[in-house]
């Protein structure tokens, strides 16, 4: 099957250019535009068969994992069948809430700058950064938490929010710079003939009419740090206990799923499955309120 | 009676308004200045932390073939090899691909297909690293090390590319490892190029339909030829992050930092090798992996701008704001 492949697709392809070669301009125009179809739905399911097989795995064999006990109990030392993910989930709440908390007023200031403040150079070279964090290997956010936190402080979680907020800050701050910039002049204008300042604008007028996009906005980017696991390997490190403090080393959903798939048995093997589909899950529930969201409140201002 | 209260309070208000919009501007400035001071922060830490390896080795460093751990031998070549190798692989095989969707979806295909299929693409990046790692270990390395590797390695063989003479067929390895970094990037491109072939004005796809030439030739020859730099940069920014993908590559390349073309056989790559040596690493190697991650943090800014660049330069002529 796959040598017929093999040996089958550079035969199919000698064939269509000899026949391009040999052809009438209207037949090979016709040949053209028939490679052109063959090519787009041939690149379509290239993307689409991975997604259907990748979720159809994580599901059936993620499924008959994901109980009670799943839930609500931490993990077990490798090897052992029972536990749950417990652990897991409150670490995630705890470190992405935390980058959060850190990342979203910083990304939503810096967006502001962006378009309302900042003029000329600095304003540029500031754009200019914002694209290079957004570029930025997750890995070496996780190498910055190491060397300002972990270094002096221990493993902790502390340092892996702080490593997700690095991704989370430019996907925030540009988010916020697009939504402010398209609310129209003339509300600004109205707002300062009304006597009022820079800040009372800002506050009053163009953040509610850009909040919608801000938020789809944030929950995009805690949707896209959420499933990171890079970052937390040397900086959270991991945790089979339930743990609320930000100063130890603590566990997280993607974090574990990759522990558990590093060990050599089967009951660490599904899991991380079900881990995986619990990530999923998250994921998605996530994009689906930003779609929602996004749709709903689409901007009244064209 | 009024006036004299309007004018005490006027000059007062006008103070406030003035107080709050000096606050408002020395924060939105603190949040500018924090992006920055990270940026900044990276590479200094970046260099700082690997200066003793990287400025004891110098360029040796980088052109070392060797790495041994245990040996406190560091030569980032295997693993710069490998994330170049891996990379292409990515980009000839998804950026291609997601080329040919948004092609397909924004000329050709029916419109009822353009809403649903490009949710899905856009679906695809939505789901985390670590995922794709499962999944490809647990399906697609059993499937290609017994399916496709065989076969590939009895027909292409002789090229020396897959596989060698006594190497056992592991099905982890580069070219796995490549292919699940092509899916992985499909929807950056498909993305970007869905963008750029929107924003080609109308009128120059209906001047060429105009003049007789059918769709695909209206595509190949006139919108792709305009947006091409925009599309270019779209694959460029694929390329940036097939580079800097770490959790999918670590658990499907093999992570054997040697120099080899057998794409059959394992590698490593700069994240690779940093996400599975950083944390129980001995102090020298940390700061020789801290290195490695320099050479990525450099691979990546140089590719992010170029793209953007390109990107921005097809939007302006579009006329749409950078």
């Amino acid at each position: 099957m796959i040598r017929v492949a093999l040996y089958g697709i550079p035969v199919l392809l000698a064939i269509y250019f000899l026949a391009l070669a040999v052809s009438p301009w209207e037949t090979r125009r016709k040949l053209r535009q028939g490679f052109a179809y063959f090519a787009g739905i041939c690149g379509a399911l290239i993307a689409l068969i991975p997604l259907v097989f990748l979720l159809y795995h994580v599901i059936v064999q993620g499924l008959p994992g994901l109980n009670w006990e799943f839930l609500t109990h931490a993990q077990m030392p490798a090897g052992k069948a029972g536990g749950g993910y417990f652990n897991a989930i409150v670490g995630s709440l705890v470190i992405v809430g935390l980058a959060a908390v850190i990342g979203v007023p910083i990304g939503v200031l810096a967006g502001l700058y962006l378009s309302e403040v900042g003029k000329g150079w600095f304003a540029n070279a500031i754009r200019f950064l914002s694209e290079v964090l957004t570029g930025l290997p997750s890995i070496i956010a996780g190498i910055l938490g190491y060397t300002l936190i972990v270094m002096r402080f221990g493993f902790s979680a502390l340092a892996g929010s702080f490593a997700l907020s690095a991704l989370m800050i430019p996907i925030i701050a540009r988010v916020t710079e697009e939504a402010v910039r398209i609310v129209p002049q003339q509300l600004r204008e109205a707002s300062y003939g009304l006597g009022a300042g820079k800040f009372r604008t800002t506050w009053s007028v163009v953040l509610p009419a850009a909040r919608s996009a801000i938020v789809t906005g944030v929950i995009l980017a805690i949707a896209r740090v959420g499933g990171e696991t890079a970052p937390l390997i040397f900086t959270a490190l991991g945790n089979n206990g339930v743990v609320w403090s930000p100063m130890k080393s603590m566990s997280a959903l993607p974090l574990a799923v990759y522990t558990d798939a590093g060990q050599p048995y089967d009951v660490n093997i599904k899991m991380a499955v079900t881990g995986a589909l619990l990530l999923v899950l998250w994921i998605s529930i996530m994009n689906v309120v930003f779609r929602w969201l996004a749709a709903k409140f689409q901007p009244r201002l064209a | 009676m009024t006036e004299p209260t309007q004018r005490t309070t006027f000059p007062a208000q006008g103070n406030r308004i003035k107080i709050a919009d000096k606050l408002f501007g020395a924060a939105t400035f603190f949040g500018a200045a924090f992006l920055m001071v990270v940026v900044l922060v990276i590479a200094y830490q970046l260099v700082t932390g690997s200066w003793a390896e990287v400025g004891k080795d110098g360029t040796a460093f980088f052109t070392g073939s060797d790495w041994n751990a245990s040996a406190e031998k560091y030569g980032a070549l295997p693993t710069i090899w490998g994330t170049l190798l891996t990379s292409l692989i990515a980009i000839l095989f998804g950026g291609l691909t997601g080329v040919a969707i948004s092609a397909y979806l924004v000329e050709l295909a029916p419109k009822w297909l353009f809403k649903p299929v490009s949710f899905l693409v856009d679906l695809l990046a939505a789901i985390p690293s670590i995922i794709f790692g499962l999944w490809g270990r647990e399906e697609l390395v059993p499937y290609l090390r017994k399916g496709v590797y065989p076969e590939l390695k009895s027909v292409f063989g002789w090229t020396g590319w897959f596989g060698t003479e006594n190497s056992p067929i592991v099905g982890n390895g580069i070219l796995t490892a490549g292919l699940v970094l092509g899916v992985m990037i499909i929807p950056t491109v498909a993305a970007v190029t869905r963008e750029m072939l929107l924003v080609v004005p109308k009128t120059m796809r209906d001047g060429s339909l105009a003049l007789g030439s059918n769709k695909t030739e209206a595509l190949i020859k006139v919108q792709i030829p305009y947006a091409i730099g925009g599309i270019l940069g779209g694959l460029i920014l694929g390329l940036g992050r097939a580079l800097g993908e770490t959790m999918a590559v670590t658990m499907l390349i093999g992570n054997n930092p040697v120099l080899s073309k057998d794409l059959l056989g394992p590698g490593a790559t700069l994240a690779s090798l940093i996400a599975t040596n950083f944390a129980d690493a001995t102090n020298n190697t940390r700061t020789a992996l801290i290195g490695l991650g320099l050479v990525l943090f450099c691979f990546t800014l140089a590719i992010n701008v170029l793209a953007r660049y390109l990107v921005r330069r097809v939007r302006q002529r579009s006329g749409l704001s950078a």
